[in-house]
């Protein structure tokens, strides 16, 4: 199943003193942890362990809990599947070992907590020996050396493992510039989040998506920027005005594979609507974007899925069919033609021993006008006017 | 309707998503499949086609290209997966068979495995950057300002503008 590493900047003096009081003391409340919903439950079930469960299983709940509370107030990073604990694991770890001094003991931050429970004492976890459990430990004094080995890992590598330490750099500079100490764990119930530089970069400008979710770029036309998200009932294509900063956009609730525009400037988007989720038709609409599209249909449905992508040659939409092995004849391009998409020919057909085990979804056709006005269809391996 | 062709040898379009862009006349620059290289980065370059030639592959030392867009003072906006030299993309000056380099410093606070596209806009002379949830925009005179690097043999070279 993996690890879902969190990275986490933690206040030692809160974690040995306020989180070691609210567990030992139930009647105190008041702190940022409290505003999670399972806040409660999750204090009554370290508790229990603590009066009645094994040992080994309160302490690593104690560290846990720890964790989630300090997560409440101070950044945290998520990382798939890396973390310092996970560093042996990778093949450059052998070059670049985590130097031993440099991890400490968490036993360290629950003092107040092993007075009150001694069989916890020798039991903290030290790194990650399983899923659901908390990691390495640095202590603050220590993080500026982490820091440095962290740095000159990350310049010594290049392709594959070029921005794996991106996320712990980060979270370990926000620990020294707050004097903080760096803790870690996994499958702790945490949102995803991902940490940003402690001092923003000057002279770069952002603009955050008017929607929550995963959004795709289709593309620049003039100062029309196009993303879409596929988020079922929400998906929209947001077409962003970026002549001016910062921008302005206006949706469209369609999720869109592709946008083109003709030469006199009509629209096509290749979409699916909040109806029909995963058919994906030609839209087209003049010059204006929220007016409601004119639908161009295929003659004949080849795959349930409709249509991959599509462009204009002269003001006539041409669209790719979508390759489906147990709907689609050998596909050519589709050409508008009395408002319908028929078939062009002239063309070598799309098969089945075109089409390898990777984008066994997508055809890969598109269309260029070139400079001198022709229009070249660029289908299987070769350009067609 | 009847299509005939036009260029013929050109292979499977790779890259994010399937594009071209016209250059000069009657041609197009593309990518295009290629060898996976010994490092594992590759199956991919950059390639020019014109009508009734087949088309040629160039830049060599502009590696992996995922996407290309128009950028500014005839140039292309490259964007780049996995590559030695850590490069986002490069600003391609194809005429030239020049690039410069976007570092990862032009957008340092973003993760650079998720900047997916690079845009330029003409408007506000920005270079444009997308992730999955925002826009980054800086300005792209201080970039054309730097060196530029021959596409074919990656060494500093001097231009007008350098």
């Amino acid at each position: 199943m993996g690890y879902d590493c969190t990275l986490h900047v933690i206040d030692e003096n809160r974690i040995r003193e306020r989180f070691a009081d609210r567990l030992i003391n139930p009647k105190l409340s008041g702190d940022p942890f409290d505003n999670r919903a399972d806040a409660r439950e999750l204090w009554q079930i370290v508790r229990k362990l603590l009066k009645n469960g094994p040992v080994k299983d309160a302490a690593s709940a104690v560290a846990q809990l720890a964790i989630l509370f300090s997560a409440a107030e101070l950044p945290y990073h998520t990382e798939r599947g890396f973390c310092l604990s996970l560093w042996p694991d990778f093949p450059p770890a052998k070059a670049n070992p985590l130097p031993r001094r440099l991890i400490g003991d968490p036993a360290a931050l629950f003092s107040r907590v092993v007075d009150q429970f001694p069989k916890l004492k020798g039991h903290f976890p030290v790194e990650i020996e399983s899923n659901f459990s908390t990691g390495l430990y640095v202590p603050r004094e220590k993080v500026p050396e982490l820091l440095k080995w962290a740095r000159k890992c990350d310049a010594t590598y290049d392709t594959e493992f070029s921005t794996l330490f991106r996320g712990l750099i980060l979270v370990l500079e926000h620990a020294v510039e707050r004097n903080l100490g760096y803790w870690e764990a996994t499958d702790l119930p945490l949102e995803m989040r991902t940490i940003r530089p402690v001092v923003s970069a000057s002279g770069v400008d952002e603009w955050a998506f008017p929607h929550d979710g995963y959004a795709e770029s289709l593309g620049l036309f003039g100062d029309s920027l196009f993303v879409t998200n596929g988020l079922g009932d929400d998906c929209s294509t947001t077409v962003i005005d970026v002549s001016k900063w910062p921008p302005t956009c206006e949706t469209i609730p369609e999720y869109s594979l592709t946008v083109a525009r003709s030469a006199k400037g009509k629209w096509l988007t290749v979409s699916a609507d909040r109806k029909n989720k995963y058919l994906y038709l030609a839209r087209v609409r003049d010059k204006n974007l929220s007016a409601k599209p004119q639908i161009i249909l295929p003659e004949k449905q080849q795959s349930p899925n409709g249509l991959s992508t599509g462009g204009f040659v002269g003001e006539r939409v041409v669209a790719f069919a979508r390759y489906d092995k147990k709907f689609s004849p050998p596909l050519v391009p589709l050409i508008e033609r009395a408002g319908k998409l028929v078939n062009s020919s002239g063309v070598k057909a799309l098969t089945s021993k075109d089409v390898n085990r990777f984008d066994n979804v997508d055809n890969k056709g598109c269309v260029v006008t070139l400079n001198n006005g022709t229009d070249v269809i660029i289908w299987n391996g070769t350009g067609y006017t | 309707m009847k299509l005939r062709v036009a260029v013929s040898e050109i292979g499977k379009l790779s890259g994010r998503s399937p594009s071209a862009i016209a250059w000069g006349n009657d041609g197009f620059f593309y990518i295009g499949e290629a060898a996976v290289e010994q490092d594992g980065t590759g199956g991919r370059e950059l390639r020019f086609a014109r009508l009734g030639v087949a088309p040629v592959s160039l830049s060599p030392q502009i590696r992996n290209p995922l996407d290309i867009t128009r950028g500014p003072a005839n140039s292309l906006l490259v964007e780049l997966g996995d590559n030695t030299k850590r490069y986002l993309g490069v600003i391609w000056f194809p005429d030239e068979e020049t690039f410069i380099p976007i570092e990862r410093n032009v957008f340092p606070d973003e993760d650079p495995s998720d900047i997916h596209n690079f845009y330029y806009s003409e408007t506000t002379k920005r270079l444009i950057a997308t992730t999955n949830e925002r826009l980054c925009a800086t300005l792209i005179e201080p970039l054309l300002k730097l060196p530029h690097i021959s596409a074919i043999t990656g060494r500093a070279v001097k231009t007008s503008l350098s």
